[in-house]
């Protein structure tokens, strides 16, 4: 058994101890002496929610596989825990080795919101180095990121020594393979920097410099590196088939949000809804063949001991072989005793009997989400489900027994007026009355219907990446037209407060200075901003008068096709002139068939594999 | 052969099993919903043909004996598992499955046929058995004279405070048995409670009552705990529950 870093003193004295103890069933232990390369795999949130994300565990045993690489997990101690560890003087360690992260090679940080953003400097804080990339020392570690929020990297550039732009299994090897090199060899962390120059997908905000006009637009982005790239170029997993996919996965010692075997379907998503991130930047949609699901997720059941399998991917009936697929899952689970869990399903006929063959027991709720109330707005946003569908599908589920029905909307879309608002209230009232309107014997005695609005941010790399988001006054107004309009007492409307969202707004479309406003939030206080109990606006404001930043310069603001946007130099294969054509579309209140009906010619088909190959042949 | 016949035999076959098990090292930082979860992972995991129960949301047929505080060590923990009727599966089968997938920490030590029609292990529970550890450093030296103090009083009053009101209630008729014993940095107390659904007594309501008595401020954090058994009465004798 490893020793533990905390005593078991402290350990007695803070909430869920388990989340700092490692050593979890299939967890990975190997002599330190005996690898070269210390890699501690950082997930800026507390051990509960980063045990759940799947990327995490895929690159865990990924990097394992190398027998000269030990990578660890590191997460954000709870505020208990932290106290007590700057009362103590412990720095952060990671939970396989229970050693001191400071002396590693790599400090890696998955990003997948940003609202980790300030998390991510106190774990270096913790950590016993510094923040700033230009004050970190020779002997520190190298001090990397990557995933969904790396696509704009420019907010995290000060902090961050390189970027990895895209699927880390594609080329993160090629990485440590020079940096193994390297560190033989022996040389500056600067000099090792250089090196990566060479690979394809790695961005190194050192090498480049920026420079603003005064009316605060960016006027240049140049390398200044002769070997750095002009265009940072994604990386991604061209066969998943023949990609790595572990065939086991960490048990977490405590409950977790997704407390499953989680099978992988695809990766991207062919229709294009235009406030989405995840399917722009995952382009082109590439499939896992039906046998090769079939065998892995046999394996990871019978590694883990899971009793429920859950299916990932952007939207699960797009599967190309769903039907084929689903029924043989369903047979060999059923045999296993094992539950299914399909979320992100289109709700249609098939679908309903599907889960209807599934839960033969209770039935939990349906969700739908149409993200906006009229067809208009929904044009605007292409997503292309027509009224007519939601309520046939849920006419389909309340006569299958279902009794509550989950609709999930945005609050602040572009070209949102009154009454599209107004049109959330009134389909929530027309499945009301479907429902009434099926015989009592065909459906459950009664009804509940959650309306859920979220405040929509604008992502990079969306056709909306232009757009100005709502203001916090704007929001809430919207909020509460649409609260005050739902009088029928079987629905019950849900909507969170703006701020966070707000601020979101302003990170994800930051440009280097908002690096500044980040680490004086931390200072003044702020970590842990996704948890609302923890979220500190007071220290944001203070930041923002400090660094003499105004967030609406980034939030709110209207951009020109022509101005350079702070993530211009990432190439993500969707082309610009793609995206000003679908914002154009959007605004004429057009929609874009789905990459299976019709190529869009977005760009990524430069990626030689996926739809865009499948459907010419 | 005769393991063979046993398979058309059905119900003549025993298919409860008591499983005695220790939980050492930093596995005292998994409580007890959480090691019930781990415990259903690992039975599958080992392929054991655990039996499930009707109904909706089916659950694996398994019963820890009786909950042990979060940061407890246990050499004595005990939980029953039903298997199916149709399985065939020796004891020395069951402990070997289980302690190839367990975490080091987890350690099955015995594993027992229980008779159909004998109690469950949570029913059977009358009394626990604890070594609690407290280290001497910053301990008064007149620690053991009055620790002996306290446990010969006529009667050990404490406070219970309920939803509604606090009650006072004497708990000395549930210490069965205790012993201070001194080692080279720790006093050792040994305990014999009462436990289960009869009578119980939470250890850490009388160590509280006894840092109370000595006049020393009580933390929970400062102490270790260890559980060496659980019991069982039968004819006015406490039984190890494996010895049932």
């Amino acid at each position: 058994m490893t020793k533990l870093r905390i005593a078991d003193k402290i350990l007695k004295q803070v909430e869920k101890p388990a989340r700092y103890i490692g050593q979890e069933v299939n967890s990975v232990i190997k002599d330190k002496n005996k690898v070269d390369i210390r890699f501690a795999f950082c997930f800026p949130d507390v051990y509960e929610v980063g045990m759940s994300h799947l990327g995490m565990q895929i690159l865990y045993y990924f990097l394992n596989k190398r027998e000269d690489t030990y990578c660890e997990r590191v997460f954000a101690p709870w505020t208990d825990m932290e106290e007590k560890m700057r009362e103590n003087h412990i720095h952060l360690f990671a939970l396989e080795s229970q050693d001191e992260i400071k002396n590693f090679d790599f400090i890696g940080f998955t990003l997948q919101y940003e609202m980790s953003y300030t998390n991510i400097i106190n774990l270096l804080d913790l950590a016993g180095v510094s923040p700033w990339s230009k004050d970190r020392k020779e002997d520190d570690p190298i001090v990397c990121a990557g995933g969904p929020c790396a696509y704009n990297p420019e907010p995290l550039a000060d902090f961050i020594d390189f970027f990895y732009i895209g699927e880390g299994e594609a080329s993160l090897n090629q990485v440590l393979d020079i940096y193994k090199e390297h560190k033989k060899q022996g040389g500056t962390k600067e000099a090792f920097l250089e090196k990566l120059l060479d690979i394809e997908g790695i961005y190194v905000p050192r090498f480049y410099e920026v420079k603003y006009k005064d009316n605060g637009l960016i006027e240049s982005f140049t390398p200044i590196h002769k070997k750095a790239k002009a265009k940072i170029k994604k990386q991604l997993v061209k066969d998943l088939d023949d990609s790595y996919y572990p065939s086991k996965v960490i048990l977490p010692w405590i409950q977790t949000v997704h407390d499953r075997v989680n099978l992988e379907l695809f990766r991207g998503c062919i229709r294009g809804c235009r406030f989405c991130h995840a399917g722009f930047v995952y382009r082109p949609v590439r499939e896992k063949s039906k046998e090769i699901l079939i065998e892995q997720g046999k394996k990871l059941l019978k590694n883990t001991g899971y009793e429920e399998i859950s299916l990932s991917s952007l939207s699960t009936s797009d599967y190309s072989a769903f039907k084929e697929f689903s029924e043989e899952l369903l047979e060999t689970c059923q045999k296993a005793g094992v539950n299914i869990s399909l979320p992100s399903l289109r709700i249609d006929k098939f679908s309903i009997d599907l889960m209807n063959k599934i839960q033969t027991v209770r039935k939990s709720s349906l969700t739908f989400a149409p993200e906006a109330g009229s067809q208009r707005l929904r044009n605007v946003i292409n997503k292309r489900i027509t009224e007519e569908d939601i309520l046939k599908g849920s006419q389909f589920a309340f006569e299958g027994g279902w009794d509550r029905i989950k609709l999930y909307f945005m609050i602040g879309l572009p070209t949102e007026k009154e009454e599209d608002i107004l049109e959330i209230k009134e389909l929530a009232y027309k499945i009301l009355d479907t429902f009434y309107s099926i015989p009592k014997e065909k459906r459950a005695r009664n009804i509940k219907i959650v309306v859920s609005s979220s405040c929509f941010v604008p992502k990079p790399f969306t056709p909306f990446q232009w757009e100005p988001q709502c203001r916090y006054e704007d929001f809430m107004d919207r909020q509460n037209l649409l609260k005050k309009s739902i009088k029928r007492k079987e629905i019950q409307y849900n909507y969170h407060d703006a701020t966070i969202s707000s601020l979101e707004g302003l990170l994800s479309r930051g440009d280097r200075r908002v690096g500044q406003v980040i680490y004086y939030a931390w200072k003044y206080g702020a970590k842990f901003d996704s948890w609302t109990e923890k979220f500190n606006m007071a220290a944001w404001k203070k930041a923002f008068e400090l660094t003499n930043i105004d967030p609406a310069f980034y939030a709110n603001r209207k951009r020109a096709y022509d101005e350079i946007l702070p993530w211009d130099h990432i190439s993500i294969g969707v082309s610009k002139a793609f995206l000003i054509k679908e914002h154009q579309k959007a605004l004429d209140e057009k929609t874009t068939p789905n990459c299976r009906e019709k190529c869009a010619g977005c760009g990524a088909k430069i990626f030689e594999r996926g739809v865009c190959h499948e459907i010419q042949n | 052969m005769q393991v063979v016949g046993l398979r058309y035999l059905k119900g003549a076959y025993a298919m409860k099993f008591r499983i005695k098990f220790s939980k050492e090292g930093h596995l005292k930082f998994i409580g007890h919903l959480d090691l019930l979860r781990l415990m259903q992972r690992c039975i599958k995991k080992a392929e054991l043909p655990v039996a499930y129960s009707k109904g909706f949301n089916p659950h694996q047929l398994i019963y820890i004996a009786l909950p042990l505080s979060l940061g407890a060590t246990s050499e004595g923990e005990y939980m029953d598992i039903e298997l199916t009727e149709d399985s065939l599966m020796t004891e020395t089968e069951i402990k070997d499955k289980l302690n190839a997938v367990f975490p080091a920490g987890l350690k099955v030590e015995k594993v027992s046929h229980v008779k159909d029609k004998a109690k469950s292990g949570m029913a059977a529970v009358d009394g626990a058995e604890y070594k609690v550890f407290i280290s001497k450093e910053k301990m008064p030296v007149y620690f053991n004279e009055k620790t002996e103090a306290f446990f010969e009083q006529k009667e050990i009053w404490i406070e219970k405070t309920g939803k509604k009101e606090t009650k006072k209630i004497n708990i000395k008729d549930k210490i069965y048995r205790y012993c201070v014993q001194e080692d080279k940095d720790f006093w050792i107390i040994h305990l014999l409670l009462a436990a289960g659904s009869k009578d119980n007594l939470k250890l850490e309501t009388l160590i509280e009552a006894l840092y109370q008595y000595i006049a020393l401020d009580y933390n929970g954090y400062d102490i270790d705990i260890h559980r060496v058994d659980i019991y069982s009465e039968v004819d006015n004798q406490l039984i190890p529950l494996s010895n049932l």
